[in-house]
């Protein structure tokens, strides 16, 4: 009996210590570093997709916000110690956040859906350029991505012209034939084009919508542009057009993905506690001074006492070839809508401690516990 | 019997919370006459507001003893036709949304004898049925 004991249990721990082990060595933690307690209200702050770039004089880098009450743009300088308010951004605006890429405070890009066109704006807001886009094409500014800067060219979600998406069996077609990305190249005022990538086979098997349909993206290492979709848990590595690598990066908070109902398309009431209880993953970035993918990722709301659905977050993190080191659940407090890897750590969202209820911003560092 | 009492219980806790809201917030109380609110939600569809709220505005008259209430976070959401027709309670920090009557888009809320009577949102398809029914 004792033997069979010892042959039983043995397997399970030395498991058990595999596992262990396992976890010592990528042992991941986010630290606190600092807290910027200000009197901006951060909850209702969207960041504005920026080519960050530190300022050899005063080592501080730029960032720039959108406040969605008044829709004003600002700008702050971010140093390891401070974040100071500039006032460096003088146009009236209309544009939403995602609708932006400051490639510095006077070299602005600026997308609009309608009719598609992309201008080149200098802080006072005067177009300098207009790249009217061609009408065989229909490139889209939308959440989760926006624009993103890929060398002399931007990255948008595109739509397909001529295909619909309202039933699972048109949605089945779409997947499979429409590319979700397209790259406008800039060459002096003329545009070219070239679609990019594909939707995920696990929404193409029943052609289920999930909502947010376009893919999260970002460029990371050697110029490869990974794609994160909402609702699957692969990860999507191209080298300009080509997919180079696939990988399963599952969460181990998501169980599973639950389908958007077509019948309620227009319940506005049922749409958002779909998006605030359901799991996703909501964005990827790529952090060029640690060479590490993030994917971030929403847990199923649960509801609170009062009756509130709260969520929340975990981070995965992941090497440069997308193998995940750890995934890291945050703290009640914080939330990763900002979340800007900078040169002094991560940027990050957290409740006030001084303001309860209000939003401010934490530098976080990432500290490997290696043993 | 049974029935009964919860058919006339249906929207109490929701008649309750709104009570509170109206009077800690505004010193207001919901009238013993027909009423009708419109709560405009922080979710709603970009354009959809706007529409519907000057369809309403395209179907009733100026009348000194309005019996709608519009409650908003922007005043700017509600078309100054509508304004100079219905009484427009303002409160920047959406506490409504925090009463536990979920809102989405624009939510209807028809009262009686101080009571809510029917809760209902105004979404994208129904717009026009629910403007032509109770408007």
């Amino acid at each position: 009996m004792k033997k069979l004991c010892i042959i039983v249990i043995s397997p399970i721990l030395l498991w058990l210590s595999a596992c262990i082990t396992n976890r010592i060595e990528h042992d991941i933690t986010f630290e606190q570093v600092k807290v910027f307690e200000t009197a901006k209200d951060f909850s209702a702050i969207r960041v504005l997709p920026t080519l960050l770039k530190l300022n050899p004089v005063d080592s501080s880098i730029h960032l720039y916000f959108q406040d969605l009450k008044s829709n004003k743009l600002f700008s702050c300088s971010l140093t390891k110690d401070s974040l100071v308010p500039n006032n460096d951004l003088d146009f009236a605006n209309t544009a939403p956040y995602y609708s932006y890429f400051i490639k510095s405070s006077d070299s602005i890009f600026v997308y609009h859906n309608e009719p598609g066109k992309l201008e080149l704006l200098n802080k006072s807001g005067t177009i300098i350029k207009e790249y009217p886009v061609d009408t065989m094409y229909v490139p889209v500014a939308t959440p989760p991505s926006g624009l993103v800067w890929d060398r002399n060219s931007i990255l948008l979600g595109y739509v397909s012209k001529t295909k619909r998406f309202q039933s699972n069996e048109e949605r089945h077609i779409y997947y499979n034939e429409v590319e979700p990305l397209i790259r406008l190249s800039i060459s002096d005022t003329i545009l070219s084009y070239q679609l990019i990538g594909k939707f995920p086979v696990s929404y193409a098997k029943n052609g289920d919508s999930f909502y947010g349909v376009m893919p999260s993206v970002c460029c990371g290492k050697d110029n490869d542009i990974c794609l994160s979709y909402e609702a699957d848990n692969n990860l999507y590595l191209y080298h300009d057009t080509t997919l180079i690598l696939t990988k399963p990066v599952k969460s181990l908070y998501i169980d599973k993905f639950n389908p958007y109902p077509d019948e309620k398309r227009f319940d506005m009431l049922f749409l958002q506690d779909y998006l605030i209880g359901e799991p996703k993953y909501k964005k990827i970035v790529y952090d060029p001074y640690d060479s590490l993918y993030y994917r971030i990722v929403k847990h199923r709301a649960k509801k609170t006492k009062e009756g509130k659905m709260r969520s929340s977050y975990s981070v995965i993190i992941l090497d440069s070839n997308l193998t995940v080191l750890d995934e890291i659940k945050l703290g009640a407090d914080l939330f990763p809508e900002v979340f800007i890897p900078t040169p002094f750590g991560i940027l990050m969202e957290k409740e006030s401690a001084m303001q309860p209820g209000n939003a401010v911003l934490t530098l976080q560092k990432l500290m490997r516990n290696d043993k | 019997m049974l029935i009964f009492l919860s058919c006339s219980n249906k929207l109490a806790n929701e008649t309750n919370s709104f009570k509170h809201y109206l009077s800690d917030k505004f010193h207001e109380k919901i009238p013993d006459a027909e009423h009708t609110y419109l709560l405009i939600a922080t979710f709603r569809c970009s354009g959809c507001v706007e529409n519907a709220l000057q369809k309403i505005s395209d179907k009733i008259r100026i009348d000194p003893n309005s019996n709608i209430t519009i409650l908003s976070y922007d005043v700017s959401l509600i078309p100054d036709t509508l304004k100079a027709k219905v009484k427009v309670l303002l409160d920047t920090e959406t506490m409504y949304e925090n009463i536990g009557i979920p809102i989405a888009n624009i939510a209807l809320i028809k009262t009686s004898n101080g009571k809510i009577d029917k809760i209902e949102m105004i979404n994208l398809d129904n717009a026009d049925e629910i403007i032509n029914e109770e408007f």
